[in-house]
């Protein structure tokens, strides 16, 4: 399994009926924040030894929780709007 | 007449659900396989749950009726409670007092991965229904 890659966002308003379809790669956030995580690996690191968590083990675990979001589905339908996010 | 039905039928005739969730919990009853709610029948149910759901149907006052729909993956949910077993023991005490405090008597020691699979099966059964003049809030798993 793998963290959601697209945000695809729909918007519908119901008074002329228009509706905006966006795809939002939200695949270019985890590639901003890949380096990131690798620059702050090391102090992580030293704080989990301190703090006696397993780094490792705590990071899968994070990993999971992204992964998780995979199918995120919200629908708010509200004043003429009817507005679709859903995380593939 | 099934016990389960009969029990569905009286809720619905004290008024407390309405006909279509009587609908919906007569057609759940009759979809679950016989004998799976016997005793002695350890066997897993089949029906695996894939999402936790909250839908709420409200009336703002500003926006007017508003309805949301929220489907969450119940594989975020195991990846959370997985999660919870990194919580620093100083910080789970002060958990298990703040909801205490509150008056909710949870030890979130008890939350542990080798039990989450028991904790998903319980919640097969599990549903918030809030009803109040300006909002309709349902919480359940499917």
């Amino acid at each position: 399994m793998m963290p959601p890659l697209v945000a695809i966002v729909d918007i519908y308003r119901k008074a002329d009926g228009r509706t905006f379809h966006l795809w939002l790669p939200i695949v270019l956030l985890w590639l901003l924040f890949l380096p990131l995580v690798l620059l702050l690996l090391p102090i992580v690191i030293i704080v989990g030894l301190i703090a006696g968590i397993q780094i490792f083990a705590a990071m899968g675990a994070m990993l999971r929780v992204l992964n998780g979001l995979n199918g995120t589905n919200v629908e708010i339908d509200q004043a003429g709007r009817h507005i679709v996010i859903h995380l593939v | 007449m099934s016990e389960n039905r009969r029990q569905i039928l009286e809720m619905l005739s004290q008024g407390k659900i309405t006909a279509d969730e009587a609908e919906r919990l007569i057609a759940a009853v009759e979809k679950e396989p016989a004998g799976a709610t016997g005793p002695g029948t350890d066997a897993p149910r089949t029906e695996k749950l894939k999402y936790f759901r909250v839908v709420v149907d409200a009336i703002d006052p500003k926006d007017g009726p508003t309805k949301v729909n929220v489907r969450v993956p119940m594989q975020l949910l195991r990846a959370g409670v997985r999660l919870t077993s990194f919580i620093p023991p100083l910080a789970r005490e002060r958990m298990n007092s703040a909801m205490k405090s509150k008056g909710i008597d949870f030890d979130i020691n008890q939350l542990k991965p080798e039990n989450l699979e028991d904790l998903i099966e319980q919640l097969n059964d599990f549903t918030v229904d809030i009803d109040h003049e300006d909002a309709k809030v349902r919480v359940f798993c499917e």
